[in-house]
């Protein structure tokens, strides 16, 4: 009985112990293709090189070698993403490295999400800055190149991405994942024709699950970015994509007038929306000295059932940021 | 060779000579000669402290005089004879050695033989010598050799300028030569009791920087020839103007203008050429500006921006004048080179000084900011400017924000979640704050190096209590306060705005939260590692990971010496620094050509490259234009209008 644990468990070492290498490997590989310019612009300028990168493996062979890996070098000022691609075994070479985008910074990470649901994953890469702040930009993979598809702006000839601190999360349930940007209010990019543009600004996002036993009420409370006038929208959406974990009965307020009854819900009601009209911010112990917007939802049904709420602000200045 | 024709080569030969120790000279605007029959005065406008004085002096008749005059100057001084051997009835004066040469506005000489019947006196000021007592030696070309040039160029690498010399010339019966026709520029004549004196107030060179010749037609010959001579002739006017201040507008031989142009550091300033016309009106003169010859008062840190200028040399707006930006404290030679090459080029000393202040408000920060931009290259407006934006428009030294859900620098993602720093890595885990147990790590003691400073920011926070929502019951974080849940931080703070700015973390951790997953939102804040400080708002995280701060100068870490307190800068400690030290390296990677050797049209350039930087510290789109908005509130202030003469 013993022998077979233990056989087990050599082989889980073993797994372990490979998987372990093929990590290493790949970041020795990404280390290799390191930008020789940083290390010359640093010994230049006499400043430590601190090598930041970060990669995620985008396709494998069915050894588990990487095959295409897709890589980021933050470098302070610079910054650089290279897909790097296998030639032969623990051989690789620069297979593209975008130009003309402001790439770069003091930190980096990347994700791969299948934001437009034809499952093929497209690429997250976040670039850390000087303050709190992340840029997002998302590529997707043509076979040669990298497309950015992120929202951009243009400045002197370079592309600038607009999201920071982004995400994604699934308010449609079309099939598409929705970019998610921070800031004094927060961007909503939805897909158009494979590029994210912008679908609105949004005052709040926030989650409700309706918890074990009686009903409560539970509490959000916002600020309006400045400059906001409006007008506003109350967007639920109810449970999952597939249907699930949707509530049958909620209501709603916004600054105590009830803006959504229980009567509007059940479960065939995947997304409500409602106009807000006179969202004027108030005083409440828990915004301090600042006026702010509370909304209260009180979810009935079965615990576990969910919805998640969006304030979008159509303010004409924001859309045409 | 007539008489004539050989004392004027003799003065052409004794200019060659004061050359090889010629800079600069300062000439008086008028030289009236009284003609006397044994003594003649010469006069002119007040001399300048430092200035070197001679006076040549030559008289000729019927063979050449004797040279047995005696000088005194209007303050009583005797002026001593020099070299009384160069040739017949040729003498040249200068101060006694312990003369005082400012302020002398004539010289009278006397003895002179009755029976001359030409009269020379050629009166010189030079300012800038190493020493107010020139030195003058013979070794010069015998005046009858040919051509009478000079044989060696006696300061090759130098810039040898004389900027104007004043002859006073007197002849009992004048000719129509002598009122000035020919080559030399503008004489005026002059009529006095004794008959006509002629000033030749110009003459000039024609081949700037080269062996030039100078033809004195008037007097009836010959050509004489200078090493490395400019003269300019007649006084040009240059006017200084610092944007958006009154302009300022001198004449060359003002001692004004030889106290140079005196600007404030991030100030922009032009600078404009001219002359008068015979009409009284000015024109303009079309030439190019070069600064060089920069002196720097300050020390600079390596790396600084714009290593060798104390001032950037903008695209010329009109090409009768010069643009610029002060971008350092010291000073340089501004060279104005007129494009008509008989007009002399006008050399002016800029001095790029502090300013009185930056902007009007919170002059308090102003010391540090001048200090921090001479340092580093960055305009004090843009530091400042930033300063205002990031500490939230009011210069809070102890600005902070707590930053719970941050990607990189944040306690989510690197402090106590994700890299987990507060349990893993020096220097944060000296500075922790003591921890509850959690999914992640056993409870944590406080970091041996925590100041009681780290902890009490956080009182900007508060705390409340449930379920009594909406009449909450809230207090502001103290000391009493231990093992504060990062999550009750952000879900009371609301107007702290996290889950605007990072929306998704937040979604994940009240995801979390909702779920029952303590480990995704359950972790003891740490606030002070996980927050930015000052009025530059550096993140500790930052500080530490990308600048490598190396603390105060006792090497302490802590996250409260961030702050821009007195006493923290005292001990180096501050935000200020740091941040500005962020955008220097930035612009030093990405823009080395022009950080290095800065070739600008404008400060829109200038700007361009800035926001590139700006764009780097924080990834918000507006950023950039915030700062450079916020920066045209803080407009460096003259200590003194106008900029010529006078100092900052």
């Amino acid at each position: 009985m013993k022998r077979p644990i233990v056989c087990l468990a050599l082989i889980l070492i073993c797994l372990r112990v490979l998987a372990n290498a093929q990590t290493l490997n790949t970041q020795a590989v990404v280390d290799q293709f390191y930008p020789q310019r940083y290390v010359d612009e640093a010994a230049r300028l006499g400043e430590q090189l601190d090598r930041v990168n970060c990669y995620a493996v985008y396709q494998s062979l069915a050894s588990g070698e990487p095959q295409l890996i897709i890589a980021a070098y933050p470098d302070f000022g610079f910054g650089a993403v290279r897909v790097l691609a296998r030639q032969a075994p623990g051989s690789y070479t620069v297979a593209f490295e975008p130009s003309g985008l402001d790439l770069g910074g003091t930190a980096c990470g990347i994700e791969l999400v299948d934001v437009d649901g034809d499952g093929i994953s497209e690429i997250h890469i976040a670039f850390g800055s000087f303050s709190a702040n992340s840029a997002d930009w998302v590529f997707k993979w043509d076979g040669s190149k990298l497309i950015p598809i992120g929202p951009m702006v243009e400045r002197r000839g370079v592309l600038y991405p607009l999201s920071i601190n982004g995400g994604f999360m699934d308010f449609y349930h079309d099939g598409t994942l929705q970019l998610v940007s921070g800031g004094d209010f927060i961007s909503v990019y939805r897909l158009v024709n494979g590029k994210f543009v912008l679908d609105s600004p949004v005052e709040m996002v926030e989650n409700y699950v309706r918890q074990k036993g009686e009903p409560r009420t539970e509490y959000s409370y916002f600020t309006l970015a400045q400059g906001s006038t409006g007008p506003y929208t109350l967007m639920v959406i109810n449970g999952d994509k597939d249907g699930s974990g949707r509530v049958s009965s909620a209501t709603i307020s916004v600054n105590g007038t009830q803006v959504v009854a229980p009567y509007q819900f059940n479960q065939q009601v995947e997304s409500i929306n409602v106009p807000l009209t006179a969202l004027t911010p108030q005083q409440y112990p828990v915004c301090a000295d600042v006026a702010c917007v509370m909304v209260a939802v009180q979810l009935d049904g079965k615990p576990g059932s969910h919805i998640q709420v969006l304030v979008k602000d159509q303010t004409p200045q924001f859309l045409n940021q | 060779m007539q008489a004539r024709q050989f004392a004027l080569l003799w003065w052409g030969l004794t200019l060659c000579l004061l050359v090889m120790w010629a800079v600069p000279m300062h000439a008086g605007t008028a030289v009236v000669q009284t003609a006397q029959s044994s003594s003649r005065t010469i006069t002119f406008s007040p001399t300048l402290q430092n200035s070197a004085l001679v006076l040549l002096i030559e008289t000729y008749g019927n063979g050449f005089l004797g040279y047995s005059q005696q000088c005194t100057d209007n303050l009583g001084q005797q002026w001593v004879a020099q070299f009384g051997g160069w040739g017949p009835g040729q003498s040249v004066y200068i101060p006694g050695p312990t003369a005082n040469t400012a302020g002398v506005t004539s010289v009278t000489c006397q003895g002179f033989h009755a029976w001359y019947y030409n009269f020379l006196m050629v009166f010189y000021e030079l300012s800038g010598v190493s020493s107010p007592t020139p030195v003058i030696t013979q070794d010069w070309v015998p005046y009858n050799a040919s051509g009478g040039t000079c044989q060696s160029d006696p300061n090759p690498s130098g810039d040898l300028t004389i900027l104007a010399m004043l002859f006073a010339y007197w002849d009992p019966n004048p000719s129509a030569l002598d009122y000035g026709a020919g080559t030399i520029a503008g004489p005026l004549a002059r009529s006095d009791s004794g008959g006509v004196s002629l000033v030749y107030a110009s003459a000039y060179v024609n081949s700037p920087n080269a062996i030039a010749s100078m033809s004195v037609t008037p007097m009836g010959l010959t050509s004489l020839t200078f090493l490395k001579v400019r003269y300019s002739g007649a006084p040009l006017q240059v006017s200084a103007t610092l944007s958006d201040w009154p302009g300022d507008t001198v004449n060359t031989d003002d001692p004004a203008f030889a106290s140079g142009a005196h600007v404030p550091l991030g100030s922009t300033f032009k600078v404009r050429l001219r002359k008068q016309n015979s009409d009284g009106t000015f024109t303009g003169i079309p030439a190019s500006f070069q600064l060089d010859t920069v002196a720097f008062s300050g020390p600079h840190d390596t790396g600084t921006l714009f290593p060798n200028n104390i001032a950037l040399t903008y695209a010329q707006p009109a090409n009768d004048a010069g643009s610029f930006q002060a971008v350092h404290l010291g000073t340089a030679r501004l060279t104005i080179t007129p494009n008509d090459t008989s007009i002399s080029p006008v050399t002016l000393s800029v001095s790029v000084e502090k300013p009185l202040s930056v902007g009007s408000q919170h002059p308090e920060v102003d010391n540090m900011v001048i200090s921090i931009s001479d340092r580093k290259g960055i305009l004090p407006q843009y530091l400042k400017g930033q300063m205002w934006h990031e500490s939230g428009h009011n210069f809070n030294p102890k600005a902070y924000r707590y930053e719970p859900l941050a990607d990189w620098v944040g306690d989510y993602k690197v402090i106590s979640r994700g890299r987990d720093y507060r349990a893993t890595t020096r220097p944060y885990s000296d500075y922790r704050m003591a921890t509850l147990k959690d999914c992640q790590d056993d409870a944590l003691p406080a970091g041996n190096l925590l100041l009681e400073a780290d902890v009490t920011p956080r009182s900007l926070y508060q705390v409340c209590t449930i379920p009594l929502d909406p009449q909450v019951m809230c207090h502001q974080l103290s000391d009493a306060d231990q093992y504060v849940w990062a999550w009750d931080i952000i879900r009371w703070n609301r107007t702290a705005n996290w889950k605007k700015w990072n929306p998704v973390n937040y979604a994940r951790v009240e995801a979390a939260f909702q779920s029952g997953d303590s480990c995704g939102y359950l972790w003891t804040a740490q606030t002070g590692l996980a927050a930015s400080y000052g009025m530059m708002q550096v993140t500790y995280v930052t500080a530490i990971d990308t600048l490598h701060w190396s603390g105060t100068d006792s090497g302490a870490k802590n996250p409260s010496y961030l702050f821009d307190t007195a006493e923290n800068l005292a001990v180096h400690g501050g935000s200020v620094d740091l941040g500005a030290e962020f955008i220097r390296r930035k612009l030093q990677e990405t823009h080395a050509a022009d950080a290095q050797n800065p070739q600008f049209d404008s400060e829109t350039d200038l700007q361009h490259m800035f926001e590139d930087g700006w764009a780097k510290y924080n990834k918000q789109k507006e950023y950039p234009t915030w700062i450079l908005n916020a920066s045209a509130n803080f407009p460096p202030i003259p200590k003194i209008v106008p900029v010529l003469g006078g100092s900052q």
